[in-house]
C-alpha cells in the first residue's frame, strides 16, 4: 500500500506524516499529474481516489468515493487471482 | 483546557439554567463556574494563557461566584443577569400543508476550468460567487452561465459583509483573504492578513465585524479596518472551533459537538448565551437570526431555533452523505451533501425534506438566497430555483445491488420526502427474483425487498408516484468488481514517484504483486 500526497509540497506531507505517525510510504504527486491522469471525463471529483494494480500491472479498481465493501473486494480478487 | 470547555458547554445544554455571566458555563452541578474555560479573552491574550489562569489565583471570588476581572485588569462585563430562569416553552408548531409535486428544478450547470470548487456565495439577487482551490468565477443565477472568472489561490470558505462590500475567505492557511467586490466583475484581491498560526474552517462577517473558526485555536473576533485589515478584539477558547454565523449583535459557533449562542454586542467581550449539545459534529452552519441550520459531518442536518436567546433543537433530517455546506432561505433550507443537493422546509413544523437532486459530481459547497441555489461541485457549478409550497414523496433507492457466491441480496428504499411513496417493481431477467413487486413507505419510512441471486447483469425496472423520479433502474449484478465506478483495464504507467524518505518508488519493479495506491491530500 502506497500514500500518494497530491499537490502538495514536501514540508506539508512531512508535518502530515509526523501527526498521523504513517509508517507507509508517503510519495509525493506535487503537480497532481499522475492523479489528473485517472479522469474518464473533465469532472475529478475530491480525494480520496483509491487505485489497485493487479499483478500484471493492469489497474483493476478505480473510485473517487471511499467504498470499504468493493475496496475489499478489489483487493481480495486481485490477491486471489493468478 | 479544551475538555473542560467541552464539559462546561455540554453540561448547559442538559439542564433548564438560564445564561450564566460572561466568561462563565455550568458545571455538573448547574453551577456558573469557570470563567477562564468560556468566556471571552482580551485582545492579545491566548487560550493557553487563560488555561494558565485557572488557578488558585483565578478570577472567581472567594464564593465561587463570577469574577468581575480577569488576570490582566480588563474589565468583564458581568451584566447579564445572573437569576434563575426556567427555560422558555416556545410555541407548538404546525406543519403546513404542501402541493405534491417537485420542488426543485435545475436552472443551469456549467464546467468552470478551476479545479477544486467548494464554496458558493451569492451576492445579490442576480449573481454569486462560486470559489475553490483554483479561482473564482461570478455565475447568474438563473441561468447559471459564467458572467467572470479569474484564477485566485486556494479558499475554504466565505462571507460577504455587505457594509463594507468585501468578502472574506478562508485559506485553511494562516490568514484569511479580503476581497473588494464593490465591482463584482472585477473584484480586487487586497493582502491575505494573517490571523492564526493554525487551520482555519470558517467564517463570517457583518458590520464591520469578523469571527474565524480557527480549530484548537478557538473562535476568533476581529474589528474590520480599511482596506481589509483586521485586529484581533477577543477569542472564545474551543476544542475544535468548525463554524461560525453571525447576524447582528448575536453570532453561534459549533465547537466539535456543542452548539454556543453568543451575544457580541461587545465584540471585546463576547457572552455565552446558552449551548447544546448536537446529534453529531458540526461542520458548516447558517444563521439568520432566528433559525440555525447545522450540517453533521456524519451524515445529516439538525435545525436549532433562536427563541429568546435560548436554543431550541427541532430535530434533523437524513442525508447521504456529510453535509458539507447549508443555506438558510427564510422557510426553506438547503444542503450540499456529497451525494446530493437537499431541499428542506424549516419553516413552522419543520424540519421535514422536501426533495432532494443528485449533484453535478459532488456537492461540496452551497449558497441560498431569494429562492434560487448556487453549488459548487468541485469542478461544476450548478444553479437551482425552488418552488413555493411544494413538496411531496422522494424516493432513496440504490443504482446497482451486487451479489456474492450466489447468495441473496436485500435492496432498501427509503421515503426521504413528505408524504407516502409507493414504489412498483417489473419482474427481472437473468434468474434473478422479487420477493414483493410493491412497497407503500410512508413519510421517512425504508423498506426492503429480497432480491433472489441469478446471472450476469440485468435491470430491475421500478415506477414510483415521487415526482421528480417517476421510473428507473437498479442493475442487479454478480460481478463484485462492478461497484466503484467500472473502468477497462488499462495498463498504469511505470510511474516513479519520490517519497518523504528520499526514497524513490518505481511501479514498474511492483509487477506480480498486487498494489493499492491510496491518493490524498491533508486539507
Amino acid at each position: 500500500m502506497w500514500l500518494v500526497d497530491v499537490k502538495q509540497d514536501f514540508d506539508t506531507a512531512w508535518e502530515f506524516i509526523a501527526e498521523a505517525g504513517l509508517s507507509l510510504p508517503v510519495l509525493l504527486d506535487e503537480d497532481g499529474i499522475y492523479y489528473e491522469s485517472y479522469a474518464t471525463e473533465p469532472a475529478l471529483t475530491p480525494y480520496p481516489l483509491h487505485v489497485v494494480v493487479d499483478r500484471a500491472g493492469d489497474i483493476v479498481y478505480v473510485n473517487r468515493e471511499y467504498d470499504a465493501d468493493a475496496l475489499r473486494d478489489a483487493i481480495r480478487a486481485a490477491l486471489d487471482a493468478e | 483546557m479544551s475538555t473542560l470547555l467541552l464539559l462546561a458547554f455540554g453540561c448547559a445544554s442538559k439542564l433548564p439554567s438560564p445564561p450564566c455571566d460572561v466568561g462563565f458555563a455550568r458545571d455538573e452541578a448547574g453551577n456558573c463556574a469557570t470563567i477562564a474555560d468560556t468566556g471571552a479573552l482580551p485582545a492579545g491574550d491566548t487560550a493557553g494563557d487563560t488555561a494558565g489562569d485557572t488557578d488558585a489565583s483565578g478570577p472567581t471570588d472567594d464564593a465561587g461566584g463570577p469574577g468581575t476581572a480577569d488576570d490582566t485588569g480588563t474589565p468583564l462585563d458581568t451584566s447579564a443577569a445572573d437569576t434563575e430562569a426556567p427555560r422558555p416553552e416556545p410555541p407548538e408548531e404546525t406543519l403546513p400543508d404542501f402541493v405534491i409535486g417537485d420542488p426543485i428544478e435545475r436552472t443551469g450547470k456549467v464546467f468552470i476550468n478551476y479545479h477544486e470548487l467548494v464554496e458558493a456565495v451569492i451576492i445579490d439577487e442576480a449573481r454569486g460567487y462560486v470559489l475553490g482551490d483554483g479561482g473564482w468565477a461570478l455565475i447568474e443565477l438563473a441561468t447559471g452561465e459564467v458572467i467572470a472568472e479569474e484564477y485566485m489561490k486556494r479558499v475554504y470558505r466565505g462571507s460577504v459583509d455587505e457594509s463594507s462590500e468585501l468578502l472574506w475567505m478562508t485559506t485553511r492557511t494562516a490568514g484569511v483573504l479580503p476581497m473588494d467586490i464593490s465591482d463584482p466583475e472585477s473584484p480586487r484581491l487586497l493582502p491575505e492578513v494573517a490571523v492564526s498560526d493554525g487551520y482555519q474552517e470558517d467564517i463570517a462577517a457583518s458590520d464591520g465585524l469578523v469571527i474565524v473558526a480557527a480549530q484548537e485555536e478557538g473562535t476568533v473576533l476581529f474589528e474590520a479596518g480599511p482596506a481589509g485589515s483586521l485586529t484581533e478584539l477577543s477569542r472564545v477558547p474551543a476544542t475544535a472551533s468548525y463554524a461560525v454565523g453571525l447576524v447582528g449583535e448575536r453570532a453561534v459557533v459549533v465547537d466539535v459537538d456543542t452548539l454556543t449562542l453568543l451575544d457580541v454586542s461587545d465584540p471585546a467581550a463576547p457572552a455565552v448565551l446558552d449551548a447544546i449539545l448536537l446529534d453529531g459534529e458540526g461542520r458548516s452552519i447558517d444563521f439568520d437570526g432566528a433559525n440555525i441550520l447545522i450540517g453533521l459531518g456524519g451524515d445529516g442536518a439538525q435545525l436549532v431555533r433562536v427563541y429568546e436567546d435560548w436554543l431550541i433543537d427541532r430535530g434533523g433530517f437524513f442525508t447521504p452523505g456529510a453535509a458539507y455546506s447549508v443555506a438558510l432561505d427564510g422557510d426553506y433550507a438547503w444542503v450540499a451533501a456529497s451525494n446530493q443537493v437537499v431541499l428542506a422546509w424549516v419553516g413552522e413544523g419543520g424540519p421535514v425534506v422536501l426533495g432532494h437532486e443528485p449533484p453535478a459530481t459532488v456537492a461540496l459547497g452551497l449558497d441560498a438566497e431569494f429562492g434560487r441555489a448556487l453549488v459548487s461541485n468541485w469542478t461544476t457549478s450548478v444553479t437551482y430555483v425552488r418552488a413555493d409550497g411544494v413538496g411531496g414523496p422522494e424516493i432513496d433507492i440504490p443504482e446497482t445491488l451486487r451479489f456474492i457466491d450466489g447468495e441473496d441480496s436485500v435492496l432498501v428504499v427509503e421515503n426521504a420526502g413528505l408524504t407516502e411513496l409507493t414504489i412498483d417493481f417489473a419482474e427481472p431477467g437473468g434468474g434473478y427474483g422479487v420477493d414483493k413487486i410493491s412497497l407503500v413507505l410512508a413519510p421517512g419510512e425504508r423498506g426492503s425487498v429480497t432480491v433472489t441471486a441469478g446471472s450476469g447483469e440485468t435491470p430491475l425496472g421500478w415506477t414510483s408516484d415521487d415526482p421528480d423520479e417517476q421510473a428507473g433502474e437498479v442493475l442487479l449484478t454478480d460481478d463484485a468488481l462492478s461497484l466503484g465506478e467500472a473502468h477497462e483495464p488499462m495498463a498504469l504507467a511505470g510511474f516513479t514517484y519520490p517519497s518523504t524518505a528520499l526514497e524513490v518508488y518505481d511501479l514498474s519493479e511492483q509487477l506480480g504483486r498486487v498494489v493499492f495506491l491510496d491518493y490524498f491530500a491533508t486539507y
